[in-house]
């Protein structure tokens, strides 16, 4: 499949991977090609390197995780299946012992339990459909987040936004401290989305420069403003770069739900319009940053409160792989139909079954044994003991 | 005396072994204390349940005897789950103590081939890394009878190319009750002597584990008014494929009853003379069958536990109360069971108890139970860190056949996780660390819904026909059967809800009125597949079969579980592939020496356990899946080695 790079390649690899494809692991094309006789033995060492490499880095990965948001979203959510698969199979595996189960003694006494048929009550359903729905719901939420975060992976994207000549493209060099997008003084220079990338307290950082907002005025401005409007949506932070020497009734800042947002005032050697130091601006947005990227001014403060942004953004992000995104998928693939064989009065078993599918890929994730985990789920929940 | 195979421990797991081994055309003998306890149940008088009988099902289903042995001495066969799904239905049986222990004897004693030799297992004798033989004392006997009087001091050698050991609990036995504890593996038995020496001279990891088995009550002195009855299911569900089935035996009630807050309250007063709670057993119990000292601490909200009063046989004088195992002091025992109803005024017959034995670290095993590193030796049951006589049975099985195989150079007899419990059984013990006493529950096997307890025979019989414990005449049943089925399947498939005498509507379908229109033009297996409807609802309609309830069963699940089989396959298809890798012995060398890419811990794994298959590596703990592809490429890489070196020599000459 041919495409050009970046989003369109990943996008057309979501689309694979939505339709059923399992992304490779790392080395497994060369590994498969080992193991079905393809590649001489003498390669096999190398392959066999490769691969340790590979376990290395999925160890460190997975204390990484351990220690990771990911971890501490996943791990309650698995307990609550594993609680959920175990009350299911108590009844199942263990059904003369929970047959009197929540009767008290008294109440068998009393009530003589034993000398009427009342004690052969239906036991009540132990699962309900509700609980699938929610696990679902949960796995949802996490997916979305991480799809929010899915650029994470490549570093934390933050897109220069504002209209158009307010010197985002500057003020974009400025930041990267070189000469990479194309200045000019003509309105509208930027029309294709411009990347590059600066490391900032240790995490990169993608740095986006994108078309200025405007009433385009030819269709490849208009692509690059559709474009501009995309980036913004998918940014972890957006620079809102105004004109400080031209009020704000001019070029509006745009309100409402959307990525954190910092206000940076370029041009502020131009003199700063007196409206931006209205209350209105102060306070709603934290303050503007006063810059000047032809002067080199206030970029340290910019980047510093880039860092700040970049320290606490992964404080309520999750981080997928493709991977781990996909094995996700399917455990949410497998409690849906849980929850749905719930619904129509399914089989325990077969209820069970998907459940045991869907602990079964989150405990890949995190690295624990679901199915051992739930039978000492059953001891301790359940008096289990004919 | 030189024997093919000998068998030490006439339990459950010996009694298959040693009739396997026999069957197998080998010159077999089977080694006990007393040929009268063969058999034994030494704790609750029943056999099967859930995941035990599918066990004793694909015994059957194999060859074995365990199936037939419990038909000919059940007296209430009930089928349990019938609420649920066929995947997880299964037979249990109350057996005739007593009457099942004959029919063992019977059955052993008319056993072509195999010679049972009343003796005391001293040592065994070995031949560099292999078993040659086995130092016994006999049993001498009163003048003129069958009672045991003493063991000889006399020893004697009998020469063997395989050896099976099925000790139960008498490694290191020993029996606690209050404060008293003496050495024995079961109450009022002796225990098997030097053998555990021999065992230790192999070095060999062991663990220590502990069970409790009740008090038995004085049946004439409970009153069953107090209690609800529980009678056996007719017809009786069938735990052997042969035979009739219809029951020689007149088949009777157990009881049911419940412990109360005094009962909680005695034990609780008395926990202090309890050595569960006064730190004296060290060994791990069972989680799911805990004593009843346990349960009242464990879980101090219940007020409430039942207790199930199970007849220890027709006339057999003792109750088994099933759900109170103690090692209390009998006094106490006595006091908390008169608490409960019914019990007010029983008297004990035997007080209750709690043995502390030791175990071989199953992973030293291979596949066929056979230890690694010494030839010809096999551990099967309770000395591998499992319970119940059905794990037993299953595994003497198992290591009985290849104890033959070894003997006479066949290949090794191996049952793989996705088409047996007893598969998953053995693997489990080769690959996990025991924590408790290894018991068989349905979802340990993540085949479940292939593996039930209606298709046993299509699952098992073909190999168990192919090594020759199978015979021709079973089989030829077999396959009658299956013929039937398919033809029942395939009248499902064809007929319509019009083709039944009644409507099926008012009785199954009362649930979902909506779907009546539609299911005129559905065929009857396409209702079959339905939660709500099942085989007893076309039955009240007037649909007519030449099958059983036992063979319907397989029609049903077949029907019911389609879609999932078809998915199970090909989950089942992938799990095999990997199982298939074979580990050559020498990666084992190499990964000692250091090869980069395991971790700590699965480095130890692998080392401690010398998996043979790929599938074995994946279940150890601490391998994870980057170890099982590297050790893929590692393995194939082995495999290769000697050819290239032979096809490197060659070019050279």
């Amino acid at each position: 499949m041919a495409c050009h790079g970046g989003i369109a390649a990943g996008l057309i690899l979501e689309a694979l991977v939505g339709a059923g494809a399992r992304p490779a692991r790392p080395g497994e094309f060369t590994q498969r090609a080992f193991l079905n006789g393809r590649i001489d033995l003498s390669q096999a060492e190398a392959v066999a390197a490769l691969v340790a490499a590979r376990s290395q880095a999925a160890h460190r990965a997975a204390l990484r995780l351990l220690k990771g948001h990911l971890g501490e979203r996943l791990d309650p959510l698995l307990e609550d299946l594993i609680g959920m698969r175990a009350r299911l199979e108590a009844h199942i595996e263990f059904p003369e012992d929970m047959e009197g189960e929540g009767e008290t003694g008294e109440r068998r006494v009393r009530e003589g339990f034993w000398a009427s048929p009342g004690g052969d009550r239906e036991p009540a359903e132990p699962v309900q459909a509700g609980e699938a729905r929610r696990l679902v719901e949960r796995i949802d939420e996490i997916l979305r987040q991480a799809g929010r975060s899915r650029l994470l992976e490549s570093g934390l994207r933050c897109v220069l936004s504002g209209p158009v000549n307010v010197g985002k493209s500057s003020l974009f060099n400025a930041i990267l401290d070189r000469e990479r997008a194309i200045v000019t003084e003509e309105p509208g220079t930027t029309r294709d989305v411009i990347e590059g990338t600066l490391e900032v307290g240790g995490i990169p950082v993608e740095l986006v420069d994108t078309a200025g907002l405007r009433m385009p005025e030819s269709l490849s401005e208009a692509e690059g403003t559709r474009r501009s409007d995309l980036e913004r949506r998918s940014a972890a932070l957006v620079l809102e770069v105004r004109d400080a020497s031209r009020p704000p009734g001019e070029q509006p800042l745009l309100t409402g739900d959307g990525p954190e947002r910092v206000v940076v005032l370029n041009k502020c050697d131009l003199g700063v319009h007196p409206a931006w130091e209205s209350g209105e601006f102060q306070a709603g947005l934290g303050g503007p940053i006063l810059a000047s990227a032809l002067k080199r001014t206030g970029i340290t403060k910019l980047l510093d409160e880039i860092r700040a942004r970049v320290a606490e953004a992964p404080a309520d992000e999750v981080v997928l792989n493709l991977r781990q995104r996909a094995v996700l998928g399917e455990a949410r693939e497998r409690l849906a139909a849980a929850a749905d064989a719930l619904e129509s009065g399914e089989l325990p078993e077969l209820v069970s079954f998907e459940l045991a599918a869907g602990a079964q890929a989150i405990g890949e994730i995190l690295g624990r044994d679901a199915s051992a985990e739930m039978l000492a789920a059953i001891f301790q929940q359940f008096c289990i003991g004919k | 005396m030189d024997f093919d195979v000998v068998i030490i421990g006439g339990g459950h797991a010996g009694i298959e072994a040693a009739w396997a081994a026999a069957r197998l055309k080998a010159r077999a003998a089977l080694v006990t204390l007393s040929r009268q306890t063969v058999g034994q149940m030494s704790c609750n008088p029943a056999i099967g349940g859930i995941a035990k009988g599918h066990l004793v099902r694909e015994i059957d289903a194999l060859g074995g005897v365990m199936g037939r042995l419990i038909e000919d001495a059940g007296i209430q066969f009930r089928m349990l789950n019938t609420r649920k799904g066929p995947a997880v239905r299964a037979p249990r049986a109350q057996a005739d103590k007593r009457l099942y222990q004959k029919a063992c004897r019977r059955l052993l004693e008319t056993t072509p081939g195999l010679t049972i030799l009343d003796a005391c297992a001293e040592r065994i004798v070995f031949d560099g890394d292999g078993v040659r033989g086995l130092m016994v004392r006999p049993v001498e006997f009163e003048t003129g009878s069958e009672r045991p009087f003493r063991i000889s001091t006399r020893e004697q050698q009998i020469g063997c190319r395989a050896l099976v050991v099925c000790t139960g609990t008498f490694l290191n036995g020993r029996i606690y009750r209050g404060r008293d504890a003496h050495a024995g593996g079961r109450d009022g038995e002796p225990g098997p002597g030097g053998l555990a020496k021999s065992l230790k001279e192999l070095n060999l990891a062991l663990a220590r584990l502990k069970t409790g088995t009740p008090a038995r009550i004085d049946r004439s002195t409970v009153d069953f008014s107090r209690t609800k009855v529980q009678w056996g299911d007719d017809p009786r569900p069938r735990f052997s494929h042969f035979g009739n089935g219809e029951s020689r035996l007149p088949q009777v009630p157990c009881h049911m009853t419940a412990t109360g807050e005094k009962t909680h309250d005695v034990i609780r007063r008395n926990l202090d003379r309890s050595p569960l709670y006064s730190g004296v057993i060290a060994g791990r119990g069972p989680r799911y069958c805990p004593s009843i000292e346990d349960k009242v601490v464990k879980f101090p909200d219940r007020t409430s536990h039942l207790v199930f009063l199970e007849p220890e046989g027709l006339d057999a004088p003792e109750i088994y109360p099933n759900g109170v195992s103690t090692s209390l002091p009998a006094d106490v025992q006595e006091e908390f069971l008169r608490t409960i109803p019914g019990l007010e005024r029983c008297e004990l017959m035997r007080p209750g108890y709690a043995v502390e034995y030791d175990v071989v670290i199953p992973e030293q095993l291979d596949a066929r139970l056979a230890v690694r590193g010494c030839r010809g030796l096999f551990l099967a049951g309770q000395i591998n860190g499992t319970s119940g006589y059905e794990e037993a049975a299953a595994q003497g099985l198992v290591a009985g056949v290849n104890a033959v195989h070894h003997a006479f150079d066949r290949p090794p007899f191996l049952i793989r996780r996705s088409e047996a419990y007893i598969g998953v059984l053995i693997d489990d013990l080769i690959t996990k660390i025991p924590q408790d006493p290894y018991r068989m529950f349905t979802s340990n096997a993540e085949f479940r819904l292939l593996l039930r307890q209606d298709n046993a025979d299509r699952r098992l019989s073909a190999k168990g026909r192919s090594i020759g414990l199978l015979p021709e005449t079973s089989w030829r049943i077999l396959e009658d059967r299956w013929e039937r089925q398919e033809r029942e399947r395939g009248r499902l498939e064809q007929s319509r809800p019009g083709d039944l005498e009644r409507s099926i509507d008012e009785e199954g379908r009362r649930q979902d009125p909506c779907g009546r229109a539609k299911s005129r033009h559905q065929s009857l297996a396409a209702l079959l597949r339905r939660p709500e409807v099942g085989y007893a609802e076309l039955l009240r309609s007037g649909w007519r079969t030449e099958l059983d309830e036992g063979e319907r069963a397989w029609v049903e699940a077949e029907i019911k579980y389609a879609g999932y089989i078809a998915r199970m396959i090909r989950l089942r298809e992938e799990m095999d592939a990997v199982e298939a890798v074979v580990i050559p012995d020498r990666f084992y060398e190499v990964l000692a020496e250091g090869l980069p890419g395991y971790s700590f811990e699965a480095r130890e794994s692998l080392l401690r356990a010398k998996p043979a298959t790929l599938g074995q590596a994946s279940r150890l703990p601490g391998v994870r899946a980057a170890h099982v592809d590297l050790l893929s490429i590692h393995a194939r890489t082995l495999e290769k080695q000697p050819a290239r070196e032979d096809a490197v020599r060659s070019a050279g000459r």
